[in-house]
């Protein structure tokens, strides 16, 4: 069950991330920067192009930078 | 005996009395090893020596408590399971070397996440020291670690330090003697599930071990079944059907991929720990500088304050280069006026000495008092980390020029040193998205261009023209890039931290300044020297009127400058802040104000040097990662740029002047 994918939240939007989609690379290196399913993100800063910022709330509240193109491979629940 | 690589033993000789012990500090990005071995290595220093561009990592003696202790500080990791070429060079050296103890650095404010990498260190075997660092930027936060706890838990002494405000240093040599001299403890391991555990027995007698150093056989173990391509060349298979009916097992028992499987038992444990030992107390309100922060990350005041800080980089360049020239100048024309009371008895005697005269004065009189803010400006950048915050911006353009996401720091680079960021596009899978980053980046004035720029702009037409120039070679390489694109699949994103702005250390930035120019010294100087000195004597036998004159119908005709810019153009593929004093040279003028250019022709000239060939360091690495077929059209594309770009301002600019 998901409600939308990370690029679809909004600016400050509060999400829990279901699944990653990505290939094998793209999710070593979210696991490893600290994003895996279950984790609470916010998004800090979003625009109409280029990549997504969000901060990890469940940890530590690191931002991280993810391209429009792996955020499009993040399912996520909304959970404001 | 100390191995530096599998097979390279150092001779004895050169170690101490009794065998040094090796430290290697490791922690993720900006956790601040860098600031430790620094303070670290203020603790009574016996010798220091820094890495050039082609070792990666620095190292350090220092005594502790009347022991030789050497301490090597790695390029951070996220992960033993690397996706960057600098995590591929500190498991490669954990591998090979052997290393006494690790300290395992963590910033304290990112502690959660710290621990996945602590787990992951713990397989390797090695006696560990947690050093909790930003401990006080921690407590500010309201964020609580129990070192206590965490050393029950893990088996590794952790000592909570700041390394920048130098707190907590001694308490931690105290912990590291402890674990290299009386009682090293082996850190506990995470106990993957029963059956994981199981099948890692079975292998264990599936393979060998090829190096010889602490990492345990277990930690080997568990790369075959996980992650076997990075520890391929580091083992002897004995039983290939064993190790892959194991991997089945695990992909049929969990269903998922194996490393999904680690990663997923690694996490869960991690979090444990932290809820263990961490609290946290006060609420998670914005400070001053997150504020600040997301002024420099929303993308419309970003890119002003992107765009300010660059016209302000460039400002103080101008002012603070100028302003040293200024003072260099004098004095050098003072030797230069001694020397030429010399007079040498033969014209070829004077010749020489008036080359490598003129080849130490460009260096110190030109290139220098511009190199100098230039490389202080950026160690400032690096340091408080905006930079990451420039590639961030950035990222959102390259995307629409179809450039991958992952060579935006590759191109940050190239504003350095063309050669490195070369070598970071490694990190493109797609062999034909890193051709492409490659041939781009080579069309970024790295920092002996921007010399060559700022030098020129200062002394014959101002500094607009240097912004100008800048503004104009951007566009280029987002033109060229857009077009060459055209041809390429659609790029993937970037997934990167970016961390939070932080106060830098001056001691710092001077020492990465001092380094980087003890290193232009080193490496640059002599070449600086020699190529003038070669310019001087092809002089005294009249080659370079040769030269110029087979250039002089390119040159005059199509770019339209005089023919003496011939050979300091052939001489800049050397190095290219070699063009700017020899250009000087060619005239037969000491002062670059000197030069008898026009306006239009000083702009078409500097816009020709950014593009037309890059420089030999450069070319050889493009050669080696390359081949020699996309050299050869990575100089046919820059002679190409270079012209049309340069005859473009030649037409544009003269009937204005």
């Amino acid at each position: 069950m998901f409600d939308m994918l990370l690029s679809e939240a909004n600016n400050d939007q509060i999400v829990k991330i279901v699944s990653i989609e990505a290939g094998k690379g793209a999710k070593q290196r979210l696991y490893a920067l600290g994003i895996h399913p279950d984790d609470i993100v916010q998004v800090v800063s979003k625009s109409n192009f280029g990549p997504i910022l969000v901060k990890i709330l469940s940890k530590d509240n690191a931002r991280i930078a993810i391209g429009r193109g792996i955020a499009q491979k993040i399912k996520v629940e909304n959970i404001n | 005996m100390q191995e530096l690589q599998s097979g390279v033993v150092l001779p004895k000789k050169l170690k101490s009395k009794t065998s040094t012990k090796t430290i290697a500090l490791v922690g993720q990005p900006n956790s601040g090893k860098s600031t430790l071995f620094n303070a670290l290595s203020d603790v009574k220093v016996s010798t220091a020596n820094f890495a050039g561009t082609t070792v990666e990592y620095k190292e350090t003696t220092i005594d502790i408590f009347g022991n030789d202790v050497k301490i090597i500080d790695l390029p951070g990791i996220y992960s033993l399971n690397p996706t960057e070429p600098a995590e591929f060079v500190t498991l490669e050296f954990l591998l090979n070397n052997k290393i006494d103890l690790l300290v395992n650095v963590i910033d304290s404010t990112f502690a959660t996440r710290s621990f996945e990498l602590t787990v992951e260190l713990s397989e390797l075997g090695i006696p560990m020291v947690i050093a909790l660092n930003m401990s006080d930027e921690a407590n500010r936060k309201g964020i609580s670690i129990d070192t206590q706890k965490l050393t029950e838990i893990l088996n590794i002494p952790a000592v909570k330090i700041s390394a920048l405000y130098r707190k907590g240093i001694y308490e931690l040599l105290q912990s590291i003697e402890e674990q290299i001299f009386f009682e090293p403890r082996k850190p506990k391991q995470l106990n993957f599930t029963f059956h994981i555990e199981r099948l890692l027995q079975e292998i264990s007698d599936s393979f060998e071990v090829k190096t010889n150093t602490q990492v345990n056989k277990r930690f080997y173990a568990i790369k075959i079944l996980e992650n076997f391509n990075i520890v391929n060349h580091l083992v002897k298979v004995l039983d290939d059907t064993k190790i892959k009916s194991a991997c089945e097992q695990i992909i049929h028992q969990h269903q998922t991929s194996i490393f999904e499987a680690f990663a997923y038992e690694r996490h869960h444990y991690s979090m444990e720990i932290s809820h263990k030992v961490i609290s946290y107390s006060s609420t998670t309100k914005l400070n001053f500088t997150e504020k600040l922060d997301l002024l420099f990350l929303k993308p419309l005041t970003g890119y002003f304050f992107a765009t300010l800080f660059f016209a302000l980089y460039f400002f103080l360049i101008f002012i603070v280069g100028g302003w040293l020239s200024e003072i260099f100048e004098s004095p050098l024309n003072n030797l230069s006026e001694e020397i030429s009371k010399i007079q040498s008895s033969t014209l070829f005697g004077w010749f020489v000495i008036d080359g490598i005269f003129q080849g130490i004065s460009g260096a110190i009189g030109i290139v220098l008092p511009y190199f100098l803010p230039l490389l202080f400006l950026t160690a400032i950048l690096e340091e408080t980390g905006y930079m990451s915050r420039i590639a961030y911006l950035m990222d959102a353009i390259f995307h629409r020029i179809g450039l991958h996401g992952k060579s935006v720091a590759s191109f940050v680079m190239g504003f350095g040193c063309t050669v490195p960021a070369v070598y970071a596009t490694r990190i493109i899978e797609s062999r034909r998205d890193r051709l492409l980053a490659s041939v781009l980046i080579n069309f970024i004035p790295c920092s002996a261009r921007l010399t060559v720029i700022f030098a020129l702009t200062t002394a014959l037409t101002g500094p607009i023209w240097a912004v100008v120039i800048f503004a104009y070679v951007l566009v280029a390489i987002a033109v060229t890039a857009k077009l060459l694109s055209l041809f390429l699949p659609k790029p993937i994103g970037l997934i990167m931290e970016i961390p939070p702005l932080r106060i830098p250390s001056i001691s710092i930035i001077f020492k990465k300044t001092y380094y980087k120019i003890l290193e232009f010294f080193k490496v640059a100087f002599p070449f600086l020297i020699l190529g003038s000195l070669v310019l001087s004597i092809l002089d005294y036998f009249h080659i370079t009127q040769i030269i110029n004159n087979i250039f002089q119908p390119f040159i005059h005709n199509v770019l339209g400058l005089p023919k003496e810019l011939g050979s300091p153009l052939v001489f800049g593929f050397l190095r290219k802040e070699l063009a700017v004093f020899m250009t000087a040279q060619s005239f037969g003028v000491s002062n670059l104000s000197d030069i008898p250019l026009t306006i239009p022709q000083v702009v078409t000239f500097l816009i020709f040097i950014v593009f037309y060939l890059p420089c030999v360091s450069t070319t050889a690495v493009f050669w080696k990662e390359f081949g020699w077929k996309h050299l050869l059209v990575t100089i046919a594309l820059g002679l190409t740029l270079s012209t049309i770009s340069a005859v473009l301002f030649r037409f544009a600019l003269t009937p204005f002047f």
